[in-house]
Parts: structure tokens; C-alpha cells; sequence
């Protein structure tokens, strides 16, 4: 039997009675970006997803300049080696560095990733946003095109594409990409707009007598946000994947230029005798795909505002 | 229903036109021409070319094309004198939806599986290392981890065979490469949507009904999580299909992709046109019949459609 709990005076004190500071507010006020950014530095998983992007830009800038070899200069008498203090990646069948050849792949690869993404994301704003916005004829017309234009296959469209422009360079691989790569983002933002414009805000605003430029740059656009980031973020493994499966069906990066796709494919050549130049560019893919899976899982949570005020 | 079915019948066939048209068209702009070798003469490549059609306008051999296509013919293989597109197409696509479905198959079972379990364990390890698995899984592109499993298994462990598809053997090294993109959506998926029906309501009204944990499971929960699956199906076909290009070339299988591949390299205009035209209907109709199963397991089309 427990002794029953004795509540006396001693146990209750005042904590005080300020009347002056009782409208204070004691935790500073947060922005939803600097809430937002709180929440995914706590996000171990996602930091690290951050860090190793940062980094692999880092290294795609200046990676190249820090030894002393050429990405294009062939060396008979040291093909296929393994890392040496000469080689700090090792070389490739014709003798090229790979330290060098890798990070200037790197280039090409995080480009055409971040390039096609962000303009994907920038025609879908505008096709989505005007059909969304609008509605009535305009948004039929458009909505009956991307119809048709969902169910082809966009790689195989990205393959014609390349072989109508000669099959190499970046310029093509991202035209290629981006030609009907677009239309998911324009069904989305076309969602968003819809769900959006008949909110009170949107209400309120049309009739303090905001123009339609000021309702959508000013109240649609900040609201999806948060969800454009994490699409944006999401959808750049989808282009780095897209480069590297064209580069490896050899209609991409054609060398002596590089690139990802394009050293996994050479690797692939010979990975029977020598993995090791498989391994290395498909090492660098692989985490780059997943750091950003990471992080964009890690900013879905962050920016979602029901998630706000918890996990502090 | 009925109205639902036509409206997406009749997009489906406009967007089956838009395909043809648009790859009958870029691949008249592409450089260079298919009658390219060392003993070629200008006589010999205008008799190749009138024996072709090549010779004459482009719309004449447009609808003279569009009229083969519509009695399902698919015109000669440049590169592989006297075979026709179609002869190829019944030996190599056989072996491709082989590869195909034994992936689809196996991706799904085991990514429901997977995903099920994930949420009932959730928080828990098992959780974690399903969820770790999804994330790898989309992570990893298939060419990589079809030449790694090929590498591990094949060549380095000699537990399976490294090439060709002659036996039950020889079909588990690509169909699980092939399935592991597949299996971790579906994982992600399944387990996101069982967590979000693992809180309704009616969860707590079987319980409180007294249902065993076991009808609950099946009955309740999956039986609901399962419907933002149908949703991806569409998708997921699309990026089998585009695998299949890249492991049947490292298990060297003779499926359709290698010849689409080695169509493109060889400027072989009727194998490309007709193997995207195949690939473009079979998806097309994929996407129709996933768009018809959606339609009939959601309440909201079926009833606002009659």
C-alpha cells in the first residue's frame, strides 16, 4: 500500500505576478524559411545528404586543378591503373587520369541534373500556373495536350531528340530532357493553383483589388514553395539518372569530353578485367542520387507547416 | 463509367498519332543515312532507296506508312536485309516481357510485403532497414546495380550464371536488377499509405468490433492502403521497359532493347520507328488499362463518370 500523497501550503509558491511582462514574448519569432531550416539541421540523414552535395560541387569546381594531369591526354604505358600517387583515381584504358576525368564528369552531370530540373520546374510554373489560374478554354486546350503528351515515354522521346541533334554535348542532352520533361511539373503546379485560388486569402486579396500578377506572385507562388523545393530536389536523381542512362547507351557525352554516365559506360567495357573503373563512377551516381533522396525527404518534413512547432 | 472509358480511349489514340507522327518526323532529321558503307555506289543507294520508298515525298511515304501501320505491318529492317521489323519483334519481344514480368511480378510481392511490414514494425528495426532498402533502391540506377550483381554473383562468387537466358538460372541475376527500382517505390509507397490508414477511424471501429488483429490487417488496412499502388503502376511499367534497354545488354539477352539499341547506332529507320512505335502503344495501353482499373476501384470516378 502506498503512503497517501500529504499536499500542504509549503508545496505551492508564487511564481510572480508581473503584470508588466505578461504580454512579452519570451521565444523570438520565426520566419517559416528560418523554422523551416531549424527543423532540417536537426534532420541528421538529411545534413549528411547536404554535405556530401556540397561537397561533390565543391570538388566538381576545383577537383580538377588539384593534380597536375589533363583529361584528355592519353598515356600508353599506364593504362588501367589502380590509385597511385600519380593517379589518385587510377587510369583508364587509354591512360587518362580519372581523378580528373571524374570530377569534370562531375560537372557535366550535377549541370545537366540542376539545369533540366530547374527547367522543367520553370515551364511548369508558367504552363500550370496560366492553366490553373485562368481555367475555362485555355486551360482545356492545354490540359487536352499534356493528355497526350503524359503517355509518351520520355526517354525514348530524349533518345530521338539526341540523335536529331547529332547525339553529343550538354546543350542537347538538356534540350533533349527537357522537351517533354516539363509536363509533370505543369500537372502539379496545375493542382496546387487549383487548390489554392479558391482559398479566403486569395479572396481577400482580390477584393482589396490586387491584380492577377500580384495574387500569383505574391500569394500563390510563396505557398507552394515549400512543396516546389522538395519537388525540385526530388526530381534532380531523375535527371542525373536520365544523363547517365543516355551516356550509357552510348547517345550521350560522347569523350574525349565526360561525364558520369559516360565513365560508367567505358568502365562497363571493360569491368570483367578491370571493376575498378566501373566502380568509381557508379560509387559517385549512386551517392549523389541517394544524398539527394536524403535531403529531400529531410526538406519535406521541414517545409510541410503542419510538421511546424514540433520536434524543437 | 462508359463516358470515362471512351474519353480516355479516345486521348489514348491521340496520344498513340502524336507518338507516330513526331518519330516519323525526327527521324527524317536526323544526320547521316542508313546506306552507308565502303562498296556503296550512287546507283546501288538510289535502287536501295527506291526499293524503300525513300525516294519518293515524305508525306506519300507518311500515309503510305500510317496505312502499313494500321494492318499492322511494320516495314523491312534496313540493317538486317529481308527480316522485317515484325519478324524480329515476335522473336525478341517474347523474351522481353519474359524479363519483364518475372520483374513486375517479383517487385510487387515482395514491395507490398516489404511495405506492410515496415508499417506494422514501425519505429522498429525492421522498419528502418525497409526503409533503408527503399531509399537504395531508387538511389542505385539499374545499369549499376545490374553490372554489381553480375560482378558479386556472377563472375566473383560463380553462384549464378553471368550471361544469356537459357534456363531458370539465367533469369535471376537481371530480373531481380531489373526489379529492385521497382520493388523500392512500391516499398515506399505501400508503407506511407498503410501508416496514413493505420489512424483512420474505422481502424478503431473494427478493433472495437472485436475483429481479430489478423482480419484487421487484411481486410482493413491493406485492403485500402493498396489503392495508391494502382496509381504508380503507370509509371512503373514505363521505367521496366526503359530498364530492360540496359540489362539485356549486360546479361546479354536477346530481348527487344538490344536491337533498339543497336537500331539507333546503325541508323536503321523502320527498326526504330517501329520498335518505338510497339513500345509506345504497349505503354499507352498500359497507361488505359491502369487508368480503367483506377477507375473502378475509386468510388468518386466511378460514380461521377456514368
Amino acid at each position: 500500500m502506498q503512503d497517501p500523497i500529504i499536499i500542504n501550503d509549503d508545496m505551492f509558491t508564487v511564481v510572480g505576478n508581473d503584470i508588466e511582462n505578461y504580454n512579452t514574448i519570451t521565444r523570438p519569432s520565426l520566419t517559416y524559411w528560418q523554422d523551416a531550416w531549424m527543423r532540417l539541421k536537426k534532420n541528421k540523414v538529411a545534413m549528411l545528404g547536404l554535405s556530401i552535395i556540397v561537397l561533390y560541387i565543391i570538388m566538381a569546381i576545383i577537383g580538377p586543378y588539384l593534380n597536375s594531369m589533363d583529361y584528355r591526354t592519353t598515356d600508353s604505358t599506364a593504362t588501367d591503373q589502380l590509385p597511385s600517387l600519380k593517379h589518385w583515381f587510377g587510369t583508364d584504358s587509354l591512360g587518362r587520369d580519372l581523378w580528373v576525368r571524374l570530377w569534370l564528369g562531375a560537372r557535366v552531370s550535377l549541370t545537366i541534373g540542376f539545369a533540366v530540373t530547374l527547367l522543367n520546374q520553370f515551364i511548369g510554373i508558367i504552363i500550370g500556373g496560366i492553366s490553373g489560374y485562368f481555367g475555362g478554354t485555355l486551360d482545356m486546350i492545354i490540359m487536352r495536350i499534356i493528355d497526350v503528351l503524359y503517355g509518351i515515354p520520355s526517354l525514348i522521346v530524349a533518345i530521338l531528340v539526341m540523335m536529331v541533334r547529332g547525339g553529343s554535348g550538354m546543350t542537347s542532352l538538356i534540350i533533349a530532357m527537357v522537351i517533354i520533361g516539363w509536363i509533370g511539373s505543369a500537372r502539379f503546379v496545375r493542382g496546387q493553383v487549383l487548390q489554392l485560388k479558391n482559398q479566403e486569402f486569395v479572396l481577400a486579396s482580390k477584393v482589396l483589388g490586387a491584380s492577377s500578377m500580384r495574387i500569383i506572385m505574391k500569394h500563390l507562388i510563396p505557398n507552394m514553395m515549400g512543396l516546389l523545393i522538395t519537388n525540385i530536389t526530388m526530381a534532380i536523381p531523375g535527371a542525373i539518372f536520365g544523363e547517365a542512362f543516355l551516356s550509357y547507351i552510348g547517345i550521350g557525352i560522347q569523350p574525349p569530353d565526360t561525364s558520369w554516365g559516360q565513365l560508367a559506360q567505358a568502365g562497363s567495357q571493360t569491368f570483367r578485367v578491370y571493376p575498378w573503373e566501373m566502380f568509381l563512377p557508379s560509387f559517385f551516381i549512386s551517392t549523389t542520387m541517394l544524398s539527394l533522396n536524403l535531403l529531400g525527404d529531410g526538406l519535406r518534413d521541414a517545409l510541410d507547416p503542419k510538421m511546424r512547432g514540433t520536434s524543437r | 463509367m462508359g463516358r470515362y472509358i471512351l474519353k480516355r480511349f479516345i486521348v489514348s489514340l491521340f496520344t498513340v498519332l502524336v507518338l507516330v507522327t513526331t518519330v516519323f518526323i525526327l527521324i527524317r532529321l536526323m544526320p547521316g543515312d542508313p546506306f552507308v558503307s565502303e562498296k556503296m555506289t550512287p546507283e546501288i543507294k538510289a535502287n536501295m532507296m527506291a526499293y524503300y520508298g525513300f525516294d519518293k515525298p515524305l508525306y506519300v511515304q507518311y500515309f503510305h506508312y500510317i496505312g502499313n501501320l494500321l494492318r499492322g505491318d511494320l516495314g523491312l529492317s534496313l540493317k538486317y536485309s529481308n527480316r522485317s521489323v515484325n519478324t524480329i519483334l515476335a522473336q525478341t519481344f517474347p523474351v522481353s516481357a519474359d524479363l519483364g514480368i518475372r520483374s513486375i511480378i517479383l517487385a510487387t510481392i515482395l514491395g507490398l510485403f516489404l511495405g506492410v511490414m515496415a508499417a506494422l514494425n514501425n519505429g522498429k528495426f525492421f522498419d528502418y532497414f525497409c526503409v533503408f532498402i527503399a531509399i537504395v533502391g531508387v538511389s542505385v540506377p539499374d545499369f549499376i546495380n545490374g553490372s554489381l550483381l553480375q560482378y558479386i554473383f556472377g563472375l566473383k562468387l560463380k553462384l549464378f550464371p553471368i550471361a544469356r537466358w537459357e534456363g531458370f538460372r539465367y533469369t535471376i541475376l537481371p530480373v531481380f536488377a531489373l526489379s529492385l527500382y521497382t520493388l523500392a517505390v512500391i516499398t515506399r509507397t505501400m508503407r506511407a499509405s498503410m501508416l496514413e490508414v493505420i489512424n483512420q477511424d474505422y481502424i478503431m471501429t473494427a478493433q472495437a468490433k472485436g475483429l481479430s488483429q489478423w482480419q484487421i490487417i487484411t481486410r482493413h488496412q491493406i485492403r485500402n492502403a493498396i489503392l495508391p499502388i494502382v496509381t504508380i503502376l503507370g509509371p512503373i511499367t514505363a521505367g521496366i521497359l526503359t530498364g530492360t534497354f540496359v540489362i539485356e545488354q549486360i546479361y546479354a539477352i536477346p530481348g527487344m532493347g538490344r536491337f533498339y539499341v543497336s537500331g539507333i547506332n546503325d541508323l536503321d529507320y523502320s527498326m526504330i520507328l517501329g520498335m518505338t512505335v510497339f513500345y509506345g502503344v504497349f505503354l499507352v495501353a498500359a497507361n488505359f488499362i491502369v487508368d480503367i482499373i483506377y477507375g473502378l476501384v475509386d468510388p468518386r470516378i466511378r460514380i461521377s463518370g456514368k
